[in-house]
């Protein structure tokens, strides 16, 4: 055990049941998480579509390291520390755009869009001619699934590939339905919260439960206005859906095939689309798996990535112990005709938008967890996350350990699997461990 | 484009109209801010982007953006009943908001019944007890119809000045 023990010893208790709130307010915390989590897991950086011509470039964060990403000649992409090696000014000030260089404003280092060190003003003489090999941007590895690019700091840990495991069962799901695969269209929508980046992660990632609470208000107006019936599997008395932890990761979904279209004002063009494409989905994915394309789905890879396909793409950055920025993007199946592809944006933007029907409540529940946690009583309290414990099983299709919809078999994961971070010295002991209980 | 410039009264009367419209938003009285809405009407505050000055041309401006508002009268109406509706929501306790209105330009538009009207809006907003905030942005309308018949929001922009919505939402219009 670290020297950490006593920080973290009872944050996570009961398998993940119950999580003491001063993880969501703790600045030592927040400090160990900036090295331990954010330093080594992997984290989402952009997809293949937002980047299609050599030089394209988009500039986001891993934890609160700015980083720029960047598609190179051959295809592949790179990402670096979007910092001049010189005397560390952001490189690159725009958070999109296409470049075959790159000029630091301070001292004028120019890089090349591979992160070499390209030239350097010459007023300072020939200081830095024979270094310059070794004082190219800062590069981070990349590694990808499914056109999702990943960075991960640490070179040792384990690929993506162990850290998604079975997850990728899933992930195909929202992005893979079928081999023309997805794009992101429509630019990042951001907006700052005042509250710990894991309030709204854990909120996309397993919170079914509070849906119809949060937002009985919202669901009522849009349930009157809808054209089809919808589901969500969360309904009392229902149980229709399922949820799962994998390795960290969480996932809710149903099985019906259209759940997540029944908001839509008209859904007739995306249920059509759904039909015509059933049989190429079981082709791809099996029919189980099939039946989750326009079923109603929430999901995350952990730490800080989201998807709820037909609603939002997300992913939240951390700004201190007490502040997040959630960026938001619209993901659309490359094969609907554009009209489709417009709508999708414009009903995403509506619903879970800045000024969506239903964003505008969970960033306010989320901002008052983030009110009572400072209090001395409320930073030692523990959130409670004991909602079907006991009753996750394996199942014989759907991998993880998976229960009814509304359940939190994803938080006790999410929560078991932050603990494993940041309690564990060393990165290759960050392995998922499926053998503990859901 | 051409400045068409219009009549002292006309000039006078969107002064009054816009102040109007800012108070009765300020005081979410949203049923009479919906009779000023034209049934046409498209209501957009675009996500602001952050790009080089080399990059910021036509050809680099998206087909498709995701906005934090691009609706129409439907759409309006579905926000404003949640915003009117009690129970646990984000309005409720209601935010205090206050609207500013100015740098008003009125000139005539492409129709005999429209007219063009640039203003600079800012909303400070208040909630609970102690959480403050503030956004501002240019708008351009268009505004349809006669002194003598009144005149209906046809088209709104707002351009707001963040790019990270710093009030964590809008919850509300410009």
């Amino acid at each position: 055990m670290s020297n950490k023990s006593g920080l973290l010893a009872d944050c996570v208790v009961n398998d993940g049941g119950q999580v003491n709130r001063k993880v969501f307010c703790d600045p030592e915390i927040y400090a160990l998480e900036t090295e331990r989590l954010f330093g080594r897991a992997w984290l989402f950086l952009a997809h293949e579509s937002q980047l299609t011509q050599a030089g394209d470039y988009l500039t986001t964060f891993m934890g609160e390291d700015p980083v720029v990403v960047i598609r190179q000649k051959d295809g592949s992409i790179k990402a670096f520390i979007n910092a001049c090696r010189h005397r560390g000014a952001l490189l690159v000030p725009a958070e999109e755009g296409c470049s075959k260089f790159f000029q630091c404003p301070y001292h004028g280092w120019v890089y090349g869009m591979d992160g070499s060190l390209h030239s350097v003003r010459p007023e300072g003489g020939p200081c830095y001619g024979e270094r310059k090999k070794e004082l190219g941007l800062r590069p981070i590895r990349v590694e990808s699934y499914r056109g999702l690019y990943f960075g991960n700091f640490d070179h040792d840990a384990p690929s993506l590939d162990e850290f998604l495991g079975d997850f990728k069962y899933y992930l195909d799901v929202a992005f893979y339905p079928s081999p023309a695969g997805v794009e992101f269209v429509g630019g990042t929508m951001r907006q700052r919260l005042k509250c710990n980046w894991k309030l709204p992660s854990e909120n996309l990632f397993a919170d079914n439960y509070h849906v119809f609470a949060a937002h009985g208000v919202a669901a009522e107006i849009c349930a009157k206005s809808a054209t089809v019936n919808m589901d969500i599997g969360i309904e009392p008395g229902v149980s229709l859906g399922y949820s799962s932890t994998v390795s960290g990761h969480g996932v809710g979904f149903n099985t019906d095939g259209y759940s997540s279209l029944g908001l839509l004002p008209d859904p007739k063009p995306f249920m059509e689309f759904v039909d015509q494409h059933r049989a190429s989905y079981v082709k791809h994915l099996g029919p189980e798996r099939a039946q989750l394309v326009g079923s109603s789905v929430n999901g995350g890879v952990f730490p800080n990535f989201l998807f709820v396909p037909g609603f939002v793409f997300r992913v939240v950055h951390p700004r201190g112990p007490n502040e997040c920025d959630m960026w938001t993007w619209a993901v659309v199946d490359k094969q609907w005709p554009d009209e489709m592809k417009v709508e999708m944006v414009k009903f995403i933007g509506r619903m879970l938008g800045t000024s969506g029907m239903f964003e505008t409540d969970d960033c306010t529940n989320m901002e008052r967890i983030a009110t009572t946690a400072k209090g001395w009583v409320g930073r030692n309290e523990y959130s409670d996350y004991t909602m079907g414990q006991g009753e996750e099983q394996r199942h014989a299709v759907y991998p993880g350990f998976v229960d009814q919809r509304c359940s939190d078999v994803a938080f006790r994961g999410y929560y078991r699997r932050w603990n494993e971070f940041m309690t564990a010295e060393n990165v290759r002991h960050v392995a998922p461990t499926e053998n503990s209980k859901g | 484009m051409a400045d068409k410039p219009v009549s002292m009264e006309v000039a006078m009367h969107f002064g009054q109209l816009l102040a109007r419209e800012a108070r009765l938003l300020n005081q979410f009285q949203y049923d009479e801010w919906v009779n000023l809405l034209h049934p046409d009407i498209h209501y957009s505050v675009p996500s602001r982007r952050s790009h080089t000055m080399r990059a910021n041309r036509d050809s680099d401006v998206r087909r498709i953006s995701l906005d934090h508002y691009d609706d129409d009268l439907r759409i309006l109406k579905m926000k404003i009943k949640r915003l009117q509706h009690p129970g646990p929501s984000s309005v409720d306790p209601r935010p205090r908001e206050v609207r500013v209105v100015s740098n008003i330009e009125v000139f005539n538009g492409d129709r005999v019944d429209d007219y063009l009207v640039y203003s600079v809006i800012v909303l400070y907003r208040n909630r609970l007890l102690d959480e403050d905030g503030s956004i501002a942005g240019s708008r351009a309308d268009v505004w349809r119809g006669s002194l003598d018949d009144g005149f209906k929001l046809y088209r709104r922009t707002v351009e707001i000045t963040q790019n990270t919505m710093l009030l964590a939402n809008m919850n509300g219009f410009l």
